[in-house]
């Protein structure tokens, strides 16, 4: 996936809601061509690494609420990106995010 | 219990340190359970007898480039006014809005579709376990959208038509 502008994340982010914001570490836009040439729109999304001791059904609804939220902020957030984009999410925690990095400029 | 349950069943085991290749072949199973329930669901329709041979032949028609493409005609667009539906539904002459559990389950199925071309031919990605679990889940969601809650029956039967008559089609 391509990075698209890294600083309409932070206005995505600055947008969540604040129950939902404790959890976000950082959201970083990408774009993605799809098999069939469309376009995609993701939000990847860092978690704080306390997420992962959530009780999974709590876990789930967080996810579920922010996956929602975000994709309501980067339909209507402004023009960051291409008319015709559809928008996704994808989530990692903090550690998976820092041992990627690692593997990447191993 | 169905091929497509099974595969759901599958989807949902992880062990307790899951490599790279496990994560991968969860989201991989869980499109593909998903995949398999809508066809399924197509073919309880065009084929209530369900006559074998019908079903195999049945079975044959829709693609994932196909379907994929029906389902994103669902998913709303940046910068789009009105409410999303697909370009075959317009050609049809029927402009009624979709439900929001179509939208849902259509929104849910691109999205594992695209996670899915990822797990399985973009090897330079990693796939986080976050997002594993969050696209089981969604799987989970859009069985429990077509077997408990239900998506509303007019919608649900064009849906599956046009899988039969357009999946086929990019």
């Amino acid at each position: 996936m391509n990075v698209v502008d890294p600083s309409a994340g932070k206005r995505w982010q600055a947008a969540l809601e604040p129950n939902l914001a404790k959890w976000v570490v950082s959201v970083l836009p990408k774009t993605r061509e799809a098999e069939d040439g469309s376009l995609e729109l993701w939000a990847e999304v860092v978690l704080v690494g306390a997420i992962t001791g959530v009780p999974s059904a709590d876990r789930r609804k967080t996810l579920v609420a922010i996956e929602s939220d975000l994709r309501r902020i980067m339909l209507t957030g402004g023009n960051y990106f291409s008319v015709g984009e559809r928008p996704f999410v994808s989530f990692l925690t903090e550690e998976e995010a820092s041992r990627f990095a690692r593997a990447r400029t191993a | 219990m169905s091929y497509a349950d099974e595969l759901l069943a599958l989807a949902k085991v992880s062990s307790s340190n899951p490599s790279d290749a496990e994560n991968r072949r969860r989201v991989s199973t869980a499109y593909y359970a998903v995949f398999h329930l809508i066809v399924e669901e197509a073919l309880v329709l065009i084929n209530p007898l369900r006559e074998p041979v019908a079903d195999n032949l049945g079975r044959r028609v829709p693609t994932h480039t196909g379907l994929k493409s029906l389902a994103a005609g669902f998913v709303a667009q940046a910068g789009q006014k009105t409410v999303p539906r697909p370009k075959q539904w317009a050609e049809a002459n029927y402009d009624g809005d979709p439900s929001p559990e179509l939208v849902e389950l259509a929104t849910k199925f691109v999205s594992l579709h695209s996670f899915r071309e990822r797990a399985d031919y973009d090897l330079g990605t990693p796939v986080p376990l976050l997002d594993v679990q969050n696209q089981v889940d969604h799987a989970g969601d859009v069985f429990d959208l077509v077997r408990v809650k239900g998506v509303p029956t007019r919608d649900w039967r064009l849906f599956l038509v046009s899988v039969m008559l357009l999946g086929r089609k990019g």
